[in-house]
């Protein structure tokens, strides 16, 4: 986990979010809504009833007629961090940066003044309480703690039923080892209003494996097992499908608006992965 | 087809080991991995791309099964059936002739092409045919005995008995049965073995004899073909000194002079143009020194002085049996009837109708006649009556002579013996020179020569100049060096031989001889004595032995699957 002095580096940064927040409660995100902030936003004419404290006697006194000034609304944003915590994720670091992602993505938007809900998916679904304040900062990294991978995750059944606000951000952490693939799961997301993002965990391993001869392979999640000759042809055809992987993952999200970013499990967290974050325009 | 090594067939079991090896090795490693996923579409996709994946998958344990089996079978050595089987006598005509244009070879080629088909059981013996026939394998069942027996052979400068050999071939026969005989010739033909002719008719030209005489060169010069030009050359002491060009007609021997430096000690002729047969291309000439021997006769017999006086190298000392071993350097002692009371020390001896035992040849009791005179059999015999007729030769009385060398037989006696004991030479005439009528015939000289060759080992008719793989008539204690340079152990190259030997009063002395191609092997226009008519078919049918091909494959999927097993990694 991100230690304390990491976290406080990230006090100058923000969790981007590209649509103004709407129906949150109040918070320091500005949005649609207007409100009671300092931010101007426009005249109308006093109607019985209004808040006498915001007329404005300026121009009163030029046109003779009372106009009340409004101000922006600014209201709180709703970020759902999605982690895959199924068996695939507990290979070679992949859980580990899956964690320290999600604590700084959480930190990040706690410190925004966002609410915070992390959902773990895998046989079930596990969603924290709803964090928000500096209490939050301290529940989320207590829930991202005690967290183990196991169990079998399928992407497109599980992610539908996380339960989301109305409007919000979606950030989902994955290896998109799922065998019923990654599309509905995101496409749902955007269907139900969110902000969707996915961060594509992958171990060195996974990039390029090394087999020699004839193994037998255990699939972490479901304990099948199968056993190949691994040659030179094989490991051709295995680079194949991981970039066909890759990049229709890529595409999918560049097509859809939603940010796509690739980490590497060997990544260093403070300084590359927040650079990469950066980058991809999650953070700014 | 055949296995000629059937044992090999133990390396079938290869084949268990290895498919035991691979049941073991199917025992695979076990690695978790996130997901299968992946592994999943790689499979599937490599199955789509390639139908045979799944062959491919076992190639590399099919390839080698196919390779331990291609070993195996190359063990086993497997050849078509064919060539020679059973027993077989195989003789190879190692005349002169065969030199010419790789006779020999083709000869070797072809027997070696039908023993490739050898199967276990047959048995290959090969014979040699030169001056006597000789037997260079017996009876072998290993091929690859046969084949270094065969690829050992070469052809010699001399003749060739081929009917010696088939004879002893057919003594064979008699003991084996459905023996065949092959025999590998140029010449030879036969109704009683199978003969494979080999070479082509050819062009050649000889020469014939050569003599040098008062600083001239004699040579005779033979062509053996259609009307040709040749050019001889003439060396003396190793350097060049004359040559002259002769044109021969076709079939024609024409003789050449040359000139010669008067003290050359050696002479070489040769043909400069290159033929069919080079050996017979070049003639040797060998001065010899004349010595000058004392011989001492003591009794009076005209007749051992007129045939001794013949010798112009000889000095003849008339004494008597008494006064004879006091003279000094005397090389050799002829003593007609009495011997003295004690032998000289030293020299040989020529000992006529002695009164007692002359070293270890011993005198029997007077006797009459009842036969003919003829030769003895001895090699020594043989070459002592060389050119003797012995014909209507008259005898009154004799002495039957035992122990030595008998040279001339008369019924089962020995007439006359030579001996080499006590370190010295002895030859005895059992009869009185004036109690036969011999002295008065031709043979008598020439007799007397021979003897005197034997009793005087450097006189000329000691070391004659012959034909290669004549018999070596000199001293047990002579050493012979070849043209060469190497101690003689027989007589086949042609050129120039030494000979050092040590005579009565132990003084070294050297001489020379030559000894040359047999002249009667030169003329290269027939093969197959003529028989054409020979039936090849029966011979064409050769066996072959198909392990280096085996071998190939083996090399070749070696490759394949080393290609495979690369890939595989």
């Amino acid at each position: 986990m991100l230690n304390e002095a990491f976290l406080q580096k990230l006090d100058a940064l923000r969790l981007a979010f590209r649509a103004p927040a709407q129906g949150g409660a109040g918070g320091l995100r500005r949005s649609r809504a207007l409100g009671t902030s300092v931010e101007f936003s426009d005249f109308r004419e006093y109607a019985p009833g209004d808040d006498l404290r915001r007329i404005d006697w300026n121009a009163y006194a030029r046109f003779d007629r009372l106009f009340l000034k409004l101000f922006m609304e600014e209201q709180e944003t709703h970020v759902h961090i999605l982690l895959d915590a199924s068996a695939s994720m507990a290979a070679d670091g992949k859980f580990e940066l899956a964690q320290n992602l999600a604590q700084m993505l959480a930190y990040l938007a706690l410190r925004g003044g966002d609410r915070v809900t992390i959902a773990t998916l895998n046989g079930e679904i596990r969603p924290s309480p709803a964090l928000s304040g500096r209490t939050g900062m301290l529940k989320a990294a207590e829930f991202l703690r005690e967290l183990q991978p196991a169990g079998e995750l399928k992407l497109c059944q599980a992610v539908p039923r996380v339960p989301l606000a109305n409007r919000g951000m979606a950030i989902l952490i994955t290896d998109l080892m799922s065998p019923d693939g990654y599309e509905k799961a995101l496409q749902s997301l955007q269907y139900r209003r969110q902000e969707a993002s996915l961060l594509h965990v992958l171990s060195p391993w996974e990039m390029e494996p090394r087999l020699e001869g004839m193994v037998r392979l255990r699939d972490s999640e479901t304990g099948e097992e199968r056993e190949l000759t691994a040659s030179v042809d094989l490991l051709a055809a295995y680079q194949k499908a991981l970039h066909a992987l890759l990049h229709g993952a890529e595409g999918f999200c560049r097509s859809r608006g939603m940010q796509y970013l690739r980490l590497l499990s060997d990544v260093d967290v403070e300084k590359e992965a927040l650079r990469a974050l950066a980058a991809a325009g999650l953070i700014g | 087809m055949h296995f000629l090594f059937p044992a090999g067939a133990w390396g079938f079991v290869s084949l268990g080991v290895i498919t035991a090896l691979y049941l073991l090795k199917r025992r695979s490693e076990t690695v978790r991995v996130p997901s299968l996923l992946l592994w999943q579409r790689a499979l599937a996709e490599q199955q789509a791309m390639k139908p045979f994946q799944k062959l491919k998958k076992n190639i590399l344990y099919f390839l080698q099964m196919a390779l331990a089996i291609l070993l195996t079978l190359a063990l086993m050595r497997p050849a078509i059936s064919g060539g020679v089987q059973g027993e077989t006598v195989m003789i190879f005509d190692l005349s002169a002739s065969m030199q010419a244009e790789g006779r020999l070879e083709q000869a070797k080629e072809r027997a070696l092409n039908l023993i490739d088909g050898m199967k276990a059981g047959d048995r290959v013996t090969v014979l040699t045919a030169s001056r006597e026939a000789e037997i260079a394998l017996s009876r072998s069942g290993d091929l690859s005995r046969v084949r270094s027996v065969i690829h050992g052979l070469t052809a010699r400068n001399g003749g060739a008995d081929l009917d010696a050999a088939l004879s002893l071939a057919q003594a064979m026969g008699r003991d084996i049965e459905g023996l065949n005989i092959l025999a590998f010739s140029d010449t030879f033909a036969s109704d009683s073995a199978q003969v494979i002719p080999v070479g082509t008719p050819q062009s050649n030209r000889a020469l014939l004899s050569l003599s040098v005489q008062n600083g001239q060169a004699f040579v005779r010069v033979a062509n053996y073909g259609d009307a040709a030009t040749v050019t001889l050359e003439c060396e003396a002491d190793g350097a060049l000194c004359d040559a002259v060009t002769v044109a021969l007609e076709a079939d024609e021997v024409r003789s050449a002079l040359l000139s010669v430096p008067e003290n050359a000690q050696t002479v070489r002729v040769h043909i400069q143009e290159a033929d069919a047969l080079l050996t017979d291309n070049e003639r040797w000439y060998a001065a010899r020194e004349k010595g000058t021997y004392r011989a001492a006769l003591c009794g009076d017999n005209v007749f051992l002085e007129k045939a001794l006086s013949l010798r112009d190298d000889l000095t003849l000392l008339r004494t008597t049996a008494a006064e004879a071993a006091s003279l000094e350097n005397i090389d050799l002692y002829i003593f007609d009837g009495t011997l003295p009371e004690s032998l000289p020390a030293q020299g040989t001896l020529l000992c006529v109708a002695p009164d007692r035992q002359v070293l270890d040849i011993g005198i029997g009791d007077k006797t009459e006649p009842a036969s003919a005179i003829r030769a003895g059999l001895s090699g020594r015999a043989q070459s002592l009556t060389a050119h003797l007729l012995l014909e209507d030769i008259a005898l009154r009385a004799y002495t039957p002579l035992t122990g030595g060398d008998a040279v001339l037989r008369i019924g089962g006696d020995s007439l006359i013996a030579v001996t080499e004991a006590e370190n010295r030479r002895a030859a005895v005439i059992g009869f009185d020179l004036h109690d036969s009528n011999l002295p008065m015939k031709g043979d008598f000289p020439i007799l007397m020569q021979n003897l005197l060759g034997f009793l005087l080992p450097d006189a000329r008719q000691s070391f004659p100049d012959g034909v290669c793989g004549d018999s070596l008539n000199v001293p047990a204690d002579a050493q012979v060096v070849t043209p060469s340079g190497r101690l003689a152990a027989d007589s086949w190259e042609q050129g120039v031989y030494t000979v050092r030997y040590r005579v009565a009063d132990g003084a070294e002395r050297v001489a020379r001889f030559t000894l040359h191609m047999d002249p009667g092997e030169s003329d290269l226009r027939q093969i197959g004595g003529g028989a054409s008519e020979i039936d090849l078919n029966t011979v064409r049918d050769a066996g072959r032995e198909l392990t280096p091909w085996v071998l190939l494959a083996f090399l070749a999927l070696a490759l394949v699957e080393w290609e495979v097993s690369r890939r595989v990694a």
